[in-house]
């Protein structure tokens, strides 16, 4: 699941994997319609549904990892 | 990428729809004017435009609730105005946008897209095209809203309001504003109008599932809307005929049909026949076919035709047809419903050419020509045979229904639109001139007639009596006439060569003619 959603973030991004990796903790990598088209595919893709705050928090690649593992859990 | 597949078998998802990258060059300026986000909206649309063969650039304004409506870029081929309605909290919000749609019409004179959201609003206002996504609403209910989004996105809409936004304004209503809507719908016969092979499974055999029956009264509807209906098939013709007449069950019936070209001669073939007797290029044909070698040897031989690949499951043809781009009119005129008639009458008129003198053949058929000076209740017909004519047309100026109104309101200029009856049909507007004074001269800006009414005898009465009767209200006898010389004028260019000597881009002179008044009935009609 990890792989799948720094895939889709790199995607999106049009960043490598592996350098989003790098920068797992940073903010700012996003601006707030790629942050929307982040949600709606990772929404799409898990069959989840964020809360707004949750929206909020995810800021960098660290939490989206913990938010969407909390919410298969 | 098979976009047909892509977009209709498929049900792409929104990332796949991001990803998709446009291949169509971007050869239109869309204005974006809104109070609420548009990019989402564009950055899912752009297979659905290719699928449609448009590339365009949306420009965007500032977010403004005030609909100011400044700094719109000048050479916008049309405006998108993307409003978010719940944002006003006033009573008076309708007659507020509809003020300011009429001040829109005064600055900026190309097609516009009006898109509320989140509430509706009435317009009588003639330029603009309302897209009111009902059809969004009716499917997600309060779905269609997230307000969860709203602080990033800038737009109340859902992922799937705007995803289903993107696709109806990418394949429906972008393409019918900008260009010009098709005119025939070609139809095989097997496995596509019903299921199952005419020839082995006889008439009686031949299934029409309920798929077939809502695709043929689509088709039926469309002929009553004026697109013609043809068929190419390879099949015996009396079989074809016969079926017609005995499966009372068709809701598509002979009648509905402008040509049957039944044998077994290449699609291509039928195709490039069908075109010639509709007198239309083969870029307004959408052919539809189930079999893959016909599509693709009709596109190599015709590569501008429009296809659709008809399924087994023909609700999916249906849907494919529903949504087909430039297949939507936003403004029916009465000539629309006249065009099938007229060219079945065209037969008639040839044959009557073959057995008779040129006076003769006029005399028989008592025409009658109605030229209407100013006439502002035909302003939108000659828009839209503005836009419509390739053939016979002087500058192609695609002239836009405020840019019409405009020339008809003002004393230093004239639109004559000229209509067309005889004994076997009436044609409607197929006729306009369009002039302005300039000093002491009539510059003849524009003159377009439909090429159903050209070859019976009064392309120069048509012509030239609609210039003499500009010259008339212009007040002056001298003359500048413009011509442009495209990739399909020739019959204007002709035209040109025979009545004035020359198609130079700008003939000048002193004009007259006199109407053949013993030949053809005139009225003049002025507002």
């Amino acid at each position: 699941m990890e792989e799948r959603i720094y895939e889709l973030v790199a995607d999106i991004l049009g960043k490598d994997i592996e350098e989003l990796k790098s920068m797992a903790d940073e903010k700012g990598l996003w601006d707030s319609l790629k942050r929307v088209e982040i949600m709606f595919a990772l929404e799409e893709e898990f069959d989840i549904v964020f809360e707004a705050d949750e929206i909020v928090y995810m800021d960098t690649m660290n939490k989206i990892l913990e938010t969407i593992g909390k919410k298969a859990d | 990428m098979d976009l047909q597949s892509f977009i209709f078998e498929q049900k792409p998802t929104r990332k796949q729809l991001l990803d998709y990258k446009a291949v169509t060059e971007k050869n239109f300026k869309v204005c974006v004017y809104r109070n609420h986000s548009f990019e989402l909206v564009e950055n899912t649309i752009s297979a659905y435009l290719d699928y449609a063969g448009i590339g365009v650039d949306f420009i965007y304004s500032d977010y403004d609730d005030s609909l100011t409506f400044l700094s719109i870029p000048d050479d916008a081929d049309m405006l998108i105005l993307w409003l978010d309605i719940s944002r006003y909290k006033n009573d008076n919000v309708a007659d507020f946008i509809n003020a300011r749609l009429e001040y829109l019409s005064e600055i900026f004179t190309k097609p516009v897209l009006f898109v509320p959201f989140g509430g509706n609003v009435k317009t009588e206002n003639k330029q603009a095209v309302v897209y009111s996504m009902e059809d969004i609403q009716s499917q997600l209910a309060d779905k269609m809203t997230d307000l969860r989004m709203e602080p990033f996105t800038g737009t109340k809409m859902s992922a799937s309001a705007v995803s289903m936004a993107a696709r109806q304004l990418g394949l429906v209503y972008i393409p019918a504003l900008l260009m010009p809507a098709l005119k025939a719908v070609v139809v095989d016969l097997d496995n596509t109008l019903y299921k199952g092979v005419l020839g082995e499974d006889g008439i009686d055999g031949i299934e029409l599932t309920k798929g077939h029956k809502r695709l043929q009264e689509k088709l039926h509807q469309l002929s009553q809307q004026g697109y013609f209906i043809c068929v190419a098939s390879k099949n015996d013709e009396r079989d074809v005929v016969e079926m017609f007449e005995k499966r009372t069950d068709f809701p598509l019936r002979k009648d509905d049909l402008s040509k049957l070209c039944v044998s077994w001669e290449s699609k291509a073939s039928s195709i490039g026949e069908i075109a010639g007797y509709l007198n239309i290029g083969v870029d307004s044909i959408l052919f539809i076919d189930d079999n893959y070698g016909e599509i693709n040897a009709v596109q190599s031989q015709h590569p501008s035709v429009h296809t659709i690949r008809a399924y087994d499951d023909a609700e999916l043809t249906l849907k494919v047809l529903d949504n087909f781009p430039r297949m939507r009119k936003f403004i029916e005129q009465k000539e629309d419903s006249l065009r099938k008639n007229d060219i079945i009458a065209n037969e008639k008129r040839r044959a009557l050419k073959e057995a008779l003198s040129g006076d003769e053949y006029i005399k028989s058929l008592g025409m009658k020509l109605t030229y209407s000076i100013n006439c502002m209740e035909n302003a939108s017909r000659v828009a839209e045979l503005a836009n419509k004519t390739n053939q016979f047309i002087f500058c192609y100026k695609r002239y836009t229904l405020p840019e019409i109104e405009e020339m008809m309101k003002s004393e230093k200029s004239c639109v004559i639109s000229v209509s067309l009856s005889d004994n076997l049909s009436e044609s409607g507007i197929i006729g306009v001139c369009c002039a302005k004074l300039n000093d002491d001269t009539v510059e003849v800006e524009e003159c377009f007639v439909s090429c159903r009414a050209l070859g019976r005898g009064l392309d120069e009465c048509i012509v030239l009596g609609a210039i003499g009767l500009a010259c008339k209200k212009l007040g002056t006898a001298k003359v500048r006439i413009g011509f442009t010389k495209g990739e399909r004028n020739l019959p204007a260019e002709k035209f040109l060569i025979k009545n004035f000597g020359t198609a130079d881009s700008v003939h000048s002179g002193m004009f007259s003619y006199t109407m053949p008044e013993e030949l053809v009935e005139i009225t003049v009609k002025e507002n």
